[in-house]
């Protein structure tokens, strides 16, 4: 049979191809484009910047490390930023502990009923935070539910004051209003657990305890870790639940940084505080990313 | 063969019900110590379900299964002493081979050592000596087959739970599987309790087969019986082409007797152990021939059930062919012959007029 180039659609050279493949390209450009131009670009931007001072209120772009080494040598920081990673290790420490329950409780429900339960546990994330925090600030402070439940019980005389405006309450609020990020993950990787092999742990003779030490564990360890590294990262870089219950004690990174932008005009210095807050998130996600791939092949 | 063995294992009246569906009607079953029994039916016949109530992974509503005599209802599954070889297998993803293998004797708190010697000796049964160390999802569907068997037998069970077990693999891979099967089960002396819903696998494999349907067993018995003297229409349909023919019986005297069927009246040589006389004289029943026990064309003269047919379908299917007949008297009832391909050779042409016939021995009446 003769071949008749330029008839048949989508052959290549013919305008209809010419613009299938244009716009293939177009959509490529984009989806290298966008995330360039979104997220390379500021952090670019903001590397650089990192390497610039202020001096007379007024930004010097010249390139020099004192604000790195500002960081380091400055008793003023260092301290915090360790303290800060310390409570939320907390933070991914209390979402995992009652996130972890939940979700079993979540995954062992059936049918429809257990995604009803999974939405409402998910539900709260929708919700404005700044108003979630408000709600913990009523329960939590001097003249809160908590306090006067106590005080009407007679538990106790005066209002408790530890309960508000310290890293506690921050751990605490933190905890409370990042759980659906832990629980979320876990769910998902209990839910995968096929229910035959559970099956047959209990059918070779394993306890209930033995079940979930040697099978239920170890398939949803990846997505605990995966939970617990979410909720230590969004922890770290909160800056507004410090402010809000944290008080003057409450001193977190986060709220170093945000006042290097705010009142103190650094933004080079915020800028360099930013990064290695960024060096550390990275770091965290890449030993995450490398404990949660299985041992075994898929 | 017909040796009295001792009975392991019995379901006696067991009913299960989820809400107002009662899925299993009644359950009368006797598992003897050392046999395999094949458990037979069509989908949503209730034999996973059998299978389950006696692993102890759902409860009777009623009834009682019984092991050595005594009722087991109080036994959790993981103090039965069955283990479950399950259909698609569900081997752990996160353990080798060897560690799925060892795993019951594990959990029983068994030494590190015992366990080593144990799961090589058991691969060595399965024939897998050398993929200790591999993962499940490095196996293919065969091998994960093998060790889903070999995790089932290494804590030597009274019996062995296999819900169809090979429905997952191609047909070479399977009836290989199913020699296999038979092998192991000989060798390890155990009871095996298998699940299948294809008659010919059950028919194979199994020293006795249960039929099932709907809820209910239909026949129990030896693979000869279910397929040779079948007890109702149900299970003379279930295996394989048989032709069944309505028929009121007419004679019936010193096991010899005659049946009328709207394509003429037939003699009968009744069996002892058949159930054909169940039907009285005067009663309405099913005269069932084998596909292969009908002669086509060229009939021996001695043969007295005859019916003249039209060819209507040869179909080849290797060493034997498929011939499909219409009656001419009663062109609504169609009769499958089956024979050897060198025989259906010679001068069957479909739309041809020719004979169908059978010996009176090699039919059967069971009651409709």
């Amino acid at each position: 049979m003769p071949s008749r180039p330029g008839v048949t659609a989508g052959a290549p050279g013919t305008a209809a191809s010419l613009v299938e493949a244009g716009s293939r390209r177009l959509l490529g450009a984009l989806a290298l484009g966008l995330p360039t131009l979104f997220i390379l670009v500021p952090l670019a931007l903001f590397l650089v910047q990192s390497f610039f001072y202020v001096e007379d209120g007024l930004i010097v772009p010249s390139l020099t490390v004192r604000n790195y080494a500002r960081f380091f040598t400055d008793p003023a920081f260092l301290p915090v930023f360790l303290k800060t990673c310390a409570l939320c290790l907390g933070v991914a420490a209390i979402t995992v502990a009652l996130g972890y329950p939940v979700a079993y409780l979540l995954a062992s429900l059936q049918g429809r009923r257990r995604y009803a339960m999974a939405l409402a546990f998910v539900v709260p994330l929708l919700m404005s935070y700044i108003i979630k925090i408000y709600a913990i600030r009523g329960i939590l402070g001097g003249n809160g539910f908590l306090n006067r439940i106590l005080l009407s019980l007679g538990v106790i005389d005066e209002p408790l004051t530890f309960l508000i405006f310290n890293l506690n309450a921050v751990m605490l609020t933190l905890a409370v209003i990042l759980l659906p990020f832990a629980i979320l993950p876990i769910f998902v990787a209990l839910e995968r657990i096929p229910g035959n092999i559970l099956d047959a742990s209990a059918d070779l003779g394993a306890s209930t305890w033995q079940t979930f030490r040697t099978v239920v564990w170890p398939l949803s360890r990846q997505g605990t870790v995966v939970g617990a590294s979410f909720t230590f990262v969004l922890a770290l870089g909160d800056f507004v639940t410090p402010q809000m219950v944290g008080g003057t004690s409450g001193f977190t990174f986060g709220r170093i940084i945000y006042s290097q932008f705010g009142f103190a005009f650094n933004w080079p210095f915020g800028a360099a505080l930013s990064v290695v807050l960024l060096v550390v998130v990275v770091a965290l996600m890449s030993w995450t990313g490398r404990v949660v791939r299985p041992r075994h092949p898929p | 063969m017909t040796e009295p063995r001792k009975v392991l294992l019995e379901l006696k009246d067991v009913v299960k019900r989820y809400g107002d569906v009662e899925v299993l009607h009644g359950i009368n079953l006797g598992i003897e110590d050392g046999e395999f029994m094949t458990l037979l039916g069509p989908s949503g016949s209730g034999k996973t379900t059998v299978l389950r109530l006696i692993g102890g992974f759902i409860e009777p509503t009623a009834g009682a299964v019984l092991l050595d005599g005594a009722d087991i209802a109080a036994v959790p599954i993981n103090r039965r002493p069955f283990n479950t070889v399950f259909q698609d297998y569900a081997l752990f993803p996160h353990m080798t081979v060897a560690d799925n293998v060892g795993y019951g004797l594990m959990v029983r708190g068994a030494r590190k050592a015992e366990i080593r010697a144990r799961v090589r000796e058991t691969l060595r049964l399965v024939a897998l000596e050398d993929f200790a160390a591999r993962y499940p999802a490095q196996l293919s569907g065969g091998q994960q087959q093998r060790v889903a068997l070999a995790r089932a037998i290494i804590c030597r069970p009274r019996l062995i739970l296999l819900d169809e077990p090979l429905g997952a693999l191609d047909a070479e891979l399977r009836r290989q599987m199913q020699r296999f099967l038979k092998r192991l089960q000989r060798e390890i002396r155990t009871t095996f309790l298998f699940i299948t819903h294809d008659q010919e696998e059950a028919v194979t494999i199994a020293d006795r087969i249960c039929v099932m349907s709907e809820g209910r067993i239909v026949q129990v018995g030896t693979p000869q019986d279910v397929y040779y003297r079948p007890t109702s229409e149900y299970v003379a349909r279930f295996f394989g082409d048989n032709n069944v023919l309505d028929a009121t019986v007419k004679a019936l005297h010193d096991r010899r007797g005659r049946v009328e069927t709207p394509v003429g009246t037939f003699a009968l040589a009744l069996d002892g152990r058949a159930a054909s006389a169940a039907v009285p004289i005067g009663g309405r029943g099913k005269l069932v021939v084998r596909p292969e026990a009908l002669q086509i064309g060229e009939i021996d003269p001695s043969l007295a059930n005859r019916i003249r047919v039209r060819i209507e379908e040869v179909s080849f299917v290797g060493p034997v062919s498929h011939v499909q007949v219409r009656a001419l008297e009663r062109p609504d009832l169609v009769f499958m012959v089956k024979l050897t391909s060198r025989a259906a050779g010679v001068a069957l042409a479909p739309g041809s007029d020719t004979e169908i016939g059978w010996s009176e021995r090699e039919c059967h009446l069971v009651p409709a």
